[in-house]
């Protein structure tokens, strides 16, 4: 490779990261913790371009903030882009989508009836379960990918946010299997039968965390991948500040790049995990004989 | 950062001193993560936020609706109705290919029948032909026997009536001729009985004149 042809893009790349990740070395003050903490945490401003910030409104209703934070706003775009997204791929002649976009977003929805909902619900249950998973895969991989675009931030790395999303999965599994089941045979169930007696406390304490230990692993695992893969890309960004130059990033500009492909996978990898996970979940609670 | 976000964390990332070098500082905003869970208070993105959770339940919910409505439902009736269409079709070609099979074997056993029969039928024609020949060879020699006897009879009746005119024909000339000689000879008694016994002798059948 030509090193003058690489390296004017590499300067005007790391200007454009430099600039938009943070003031970098014209403040002296800034450390890398603080930015950090400042990229990866929910705020009542939005800085979608280097140098602007819109405020975020907050309001209290019943002596809870629910102002329309960094975070929260991350999920309305994502689901005004969802919305946008079917109504544009929606259209369809005959049974065929028009356009292309309609075939990439049905070969998404195809993959999640055919690969997730399907093989963990069984035919006849599935139909029921596909809006739930798909508006799961969609919204979560949606919030995935715009976290990925400069200005934008990650909705899906806190813990709040894959908390609820656990939360409701919890509620859902669990509820799913007494409405399927019957609540006392649900309950009882949970125990696996043929269980010795000597060690059915031990099994029957373990069996019942489980149901928990499933939501909250849920919860951690999105929260921790997301935070992680953004961590380290802004961590690579944030040697900027570490040796207080913009040209430390033409070496690291091709790491941060290399980590920022892989956070593409990850989106989808994470998107897919959950919704794997959550019918999987619902598919045990729902067909417990197995 | 606002104000309010640097009130949040009090001097618990306070690593990263721009003169240190690379090394020491990644390994110490490790330390300073760890001293700052325990400095009291989680890190701001750990932080438990009620107005996230609520937030998140409504969007999420009113996301499943309106998806539900828009974009699942139609997609995947069409879906379904593309894959029966698909499942249709193939079974419809299956069995179209299915009869062409029949029906090429129909044909192929017909045409076999048709010049089965063909060769049986120009067999028994043949037969016909042969059978119809030798009969009417038959009838005409028959006829043929029948018409030289017919005509071998005739010829006899032919031949006797002939003879019995030719008889007739031969008494009346004599009986001319005897009277003419009797008219002209009839003077004595001798001679009276030369006629007699020359009318006797013409009379008498197979008797020659030339006797007398």
């Amino acid at each position: 490779m030509q090193p003058k042809k690489f390296l004017s893009p590499c300067f005007a790349l790391t200007a454009i990261l430099g600039l938009a990740c943070g003031p970098g070395p014209a403040r002296a003050e800034e450390n890398l913790g603080d930015f950090l903490t400042h990229h990866i945490s929910n705020s009542y401003e939005w800085h979608p371009l280097p140098g602007v910030v819109i405020p975020l409104p907050h309001w209290h209703i019943f002596g809870i903030d629910m102002g329309i934070s960094q975070h929260v706003l991350m999920m309305l775009i994502a689901g005004g882009l969802l919305i946008l997204l079917f109504a544009l791929g929606g259209r369809r002649k005959g049974n065929a989508p028009t356009s292309k976009l309609g075939h990439a977003l049905e070969a998404l929805v195809i993959y999640i009836r055919d690969e997730v909902v399907e093989p963990n619900l069984g035919k006849k249950e599935s139909p029921k379960w596909l809006p739930f998973f798909l508006t799961i895969f969609f919204f979560f991989l949606t919030l995935n990918l715009i976290s990925l675009i400069p200005g934008f931030t990650a909705a899906t790395g806190n813990v709040n946010f894959t908390a609820t999303m656990a939360l409701i999965v919890f509620l859902v599994y669990n509820l799913a299997g007494m409405a399927h089941n019957g609540p006392v045979h649900y309950i009882v169930n949970v125990v696996p039968k043929g269980v010795p007696l000597f060690v059915l406390p031990i099994i029957a304490l373990i069996e019942f965390m489980g149901l928990f230990t499933k939501a909250v692993a849920l919860c951690i695992r999105l929260f921790a991948n997301m935070t992680a893969g953004h961590i380290l890309i802004l961590s690579l960004t944030g040697l900027i500040i570490v040796f207080k130059s913009y040209y430390v990033a033409i070496g690291f500009l091709p790491m941060t790049l290399f980590i920022y492909l892989i956070e593409v996978l990850v989106a989808f990898l994470q998107a897919y995990i959950f919704t794997l996970l959550s019918a999987l979940f619902v598919g045990m609670a729902i067909h417990q004989e197995h | 950062m606002s104000a309010e976000m640097n009130g949040l964390q009090p001097g618990g990332l306070q690593i990263a001193q721009a003169e240190t070098p690379a090394g020491e500082t990644q390994t110490e905003v490790g330390h300073s993560a760890a001293a700052h869970g325990e400095a009291g208070g989680l890190p701001a993105f750990l932080r438990f936020d009620p107005g996230v959770w609520c937030w998140t339940a409504i969007v999420f919910v009113v996301l499943l609706f309106i998806l539900k409505k828009m974009a699942w439902k139609p997609i995947i009736a069409a879906i379904e109705e593309r894959d029966k269409t698909i499942k249709d079709s193939l079974t419809e070609a299956a069995r179209i290919q299915e009869e062409g099979k029949r029906i090429a074997e129909e044909q192929n056993r017909i045409l076999t029948a048709a010049r089965h029969e063909a060769n049986a039928l120009l067999q028994s024609s043949k037969q016909a032909a042969e059978d119809l020949r030798r009969k009417l060879e038959q009838a005409a020699q028959e006829e043929k026997t029948r018409i030289i006897a017919s005509a071998t009879q005739e010829i006899d009746a032919s031949k006797r009536a002939a003879m019995a005119e030719l008889k007739r024909t031969t008494a009346d000339l004599s009986i001319q001729i005897a009277e003419k000689l009797i008219r002209t000879s009839l003077d004595d008694s001798k001679q009276r009985a030369l006629v007699d016994q020359l009318i006797n002798e013409v009379s008498a059948p197979g008797v020659s004149p030339s006797k007398a």
